[in-house]
């Protein structure tokens, strides 16, 4: 069953430079398409500055569309009034990446996880069972240790790990999970994911992964979405794309990552110069092409290539296919 | 042949309201000239504090510092870092000998002065050199982490984040130190970047016969540049062993958890957790630091007492099993 579509999705936003020059566009997001079956995760992997939390934000609404479709659960929710949108908001969650500013200080764990149970009327009875059970769900026992611990009494994972209790508490049908361990030491990354694995798959949660790692994205996703610049260069089921990278961008995002290996110091990896571009002027054509080591001069800047499906259901938006 | 740097015994306790931090409780380790220690443990295991301690940049509410930091160079001779004045280390150690790449330091630059400005300020302040001496230092060594001098007339806003930590990386290697100490380097970096910058400092250590001490939490990382591994759990240096060795086989425990909790993309493996957090450095743990969290624990025996450093088949290892 489909749970989200996304089609042509765009996000720009309006820059001014002076009182009579045309308004230029950021163009943070722009033309990306995908579907996700219930329960399935998928990756969006990019660099800083490719998209990647705008396309996240704009798929739960938190920035309004230029243009595009996002249909959940065959509704289109696109361009819905706010007033309309508070089913798809209980429906929703979003997980942080800094476990250190999106817990307000202020307020206890047991508050921080009640809360969102309290915007939905849940009674309070009921409220106080289902936070110790959130609370043993992501291994913070024993839950009357935390209860009424604040954040700052917690280290960097147990913050996360409330952040993820907070956000599934209300057995969301799909959470955006931006960054979640990016600020958390490598030795508890792939703990912290299992976890939310082990929750998605066990309550059926749909579930989009943002981040810059592809090492970490193995351990959570089925697919993945990789961005440049605000748009889609390949997608495709996680495997065969990690096995059979065909963009030379993800091919270069899977070289530059370093597998612990003593050997790694006697070599030069072979990464493309540069850094991504500004998205108020992307390049012409694809917008890889001022680095990529593969260009075909006459055709790589100045037609965008298309997305093509190369093999079942893995996508590349590149002229070499 | 002598070392480039020796720790013997090297302590630093901060003081706080709650009691003495000591955040380095007993360092002792030798780095030779040309070669790159990486120092990796999780967050608060001492190890920033251990890279300040060596290069004399000490907290204003140091609590206590003892042990020997000898530097031998072929200028000064065996100097001891520890019992140098500050006036003294400002002006024969720091930039000249020993640099430091600070964490996120690309964001310490100064928004509103010329990258010249900025360049030029230590060399001239502190060096004594003139205008167009220094100008022609900080150009030099542009050129020599990739980029053209008319940087040296931007701000660091018009510079992008890899270009800035080049700029930082120039800083560091400008005055040819021996010892360069990179502090997370590449954290604030996007992966292909920092394969770019971890390139760059492969480059220069071949050319300038550099010395390096890498601090991260990244075992995946330190193997990009390391010869040698040296692990930090709550202000203890655990085990330090031969980059080749220690990839193959760690030997503490903690080591041993720390590479087997790292995520990998090619490598097929069940990630392994380590349980619990890292201890409190004002009340660590009796006996063996890492004893509450280590799964070959021995009753009676790694509570009580201290294990002591022992030679085991080319690491040097703090553990009671060897």
């Amino acid at each position: 069953m489909t749970l989200l579509e996304v089609r042509d999705l765009r996000t720009w936003f309006p820059v001014k430079k002076g009182l009579f020059s045309p308004v230029k566009y950021v163009k943070a997001v722009d033309g990306i398409s995908f579907t996700l079956e219930k329960g399935e995760v998928l990756a969006v992997i990019g660099e800083s500055g490719s998209g990647k939390t705008t396309l996240g934000r704009t798929i739960l609404r938190l920035v309004k569309p230029t243009s595009g479709k996002i249909v959940f659960e065959g509704r289109d929710i696109t361009n819905i009034p706010e007033s309309e949108l508070r089913w798809y908001r209980f429906s929703t969650a979003m997980v942080f990446q800094d476990p250190f500013s999106s817990l307000n200080p202020y307020h206890t764990v047991q508050y921080i996880l009640e809360e969102p149970l309290i915007l939905r009327g849940v009674p309070p009875k009921e409220r106080a069972e289902l936070v110790v059970k959130a609370l043993e769900e992501v291994r913070l026992v024993p839950p009357e240790d935390f209860l009424k611990k604040y954040p700052h009494m917690l280290s960097g994972g147990q913050r996360q790990r409330v952040g993820i209790a907070r956000a599934l508490i209300t057995r969301p049908k799909f959470v955006v999970a931006d960054e979640p361990v990016s600020m958390l030491d490598v030795s508890i990354r792939a703990e912290i994911l299992s976890l939310m694995r082990s929750l998605q798959s066990k309550y059926g949660i749909t579930m989009m992964y943002i981040t810059h790692d592809i090492a970490t994205a193995k351990y959570i996703a089925d697919k993945i979405l990789v961005m440049y610049a605000g748009k889609m260069v390949e997608y495709g089921p996680f495997r065969d794309v990690i096995k059979n990278p065909l963009h030379p961008y993800t091919q270069a995002l899977i070289e530059a990552l370093p597998d612990p290996d003593p050997a790694n110091r006697f070599k030069i990896r072979k990464v493309p110069p540069g850094e991504p571009p500004s998205l108020i002027n992307p390049p012409s054509g694809c917008r890889f092409h001022p680095r990529c080591p593969y260009v075909i001069k006459g055709k790589c800047e100045k037609e965008e290539p298309p997305l093509k499906e190369v093999k079942r259901g893995h996508y590349v938006a590149c002229w070499l296919y | 042949m002598p070392p480039l740097l020796e720790l013997r015994n090297v302590k630093m306790y901060y003081s706080t309201a709650r009691g003495a931090v000591k955040a380095v409780d007993g360092i002792s380790f030798k780095l030779d000239k040309g070669e790159a220690m990486a120092l990796v443990g999780e967050s608060g295991s001492g190890k920033s504090s251990l890279a300040f301690t060596i290069i004399r940049l000490l907290p204003r509410n140091v609590a206590e510092t003892s042990g020997e930091i000898l530097f031998y160079d072929e200028e000064l001779g065996v100097v001891d870092l520890a019992k140098m004045n500050e006036d003294e280390i400002r002006k024969k150690i720091r930039w000249k000998k020993i640099s430091m790449v600070f964490q996120a330091s690309m964001n310490a630059l100064n928004p509103i002065l010329r990258v010249q400005d900025q360049m030029i300020e230590p060399l001239v302040l502190h060096l004594g050199l003139s205008k167009a001496e220094a100008v022609k230092i900080a150009e030099e060594a542009l050129r020599s982490v990739g980029l053209a001098s008319d940087v040296l007339m931007r701000y660091p806003f018009e510079l992008s984040g890899g270009m800035k930590q080049r700029v930082v990386i120039a800083m560091a290697i400008m005055m040819r130190p021996k010892l360069v100490i990179l502090d997370e380097p590449t954290s604030a970096l996007d992966v292909i970047t920092q394969a770019n910058i971890m390139n760059l400092l492969k480059e220069l250590k071949a050319k300038f016969d550099l010395s390096y001490i890498l601090i991260t939490h990244d075992i995946a990382l330190a193997s990009e540049i390391a010869d040698k591994i040296g692990v930090m759990y709550a202000g203890k240096l655990v085990e330090v062993a031969p980059a080749d060795v220690f990839f193959r086989k760690p030997k503490h425990p903690y080591s041993q958890k720390l590479l087997a909790a790292m995520p990998t993309l090619r490598e097929e493996k069940t990630i392994e957790y380590i349980p619990g957090d890292v201890p409190s450095l004002i009340n660590p743990p009796s006996g063996c630091r890492f004893h509450p969290r280590c799964p070959y624990v021995i009753k009676g025996k790694c509570e009580k007492e201290e294990p002591p450093t022992k030679q085991v088949e080319g690491s040097e290892v703090a553990c009671w099993l060897y």
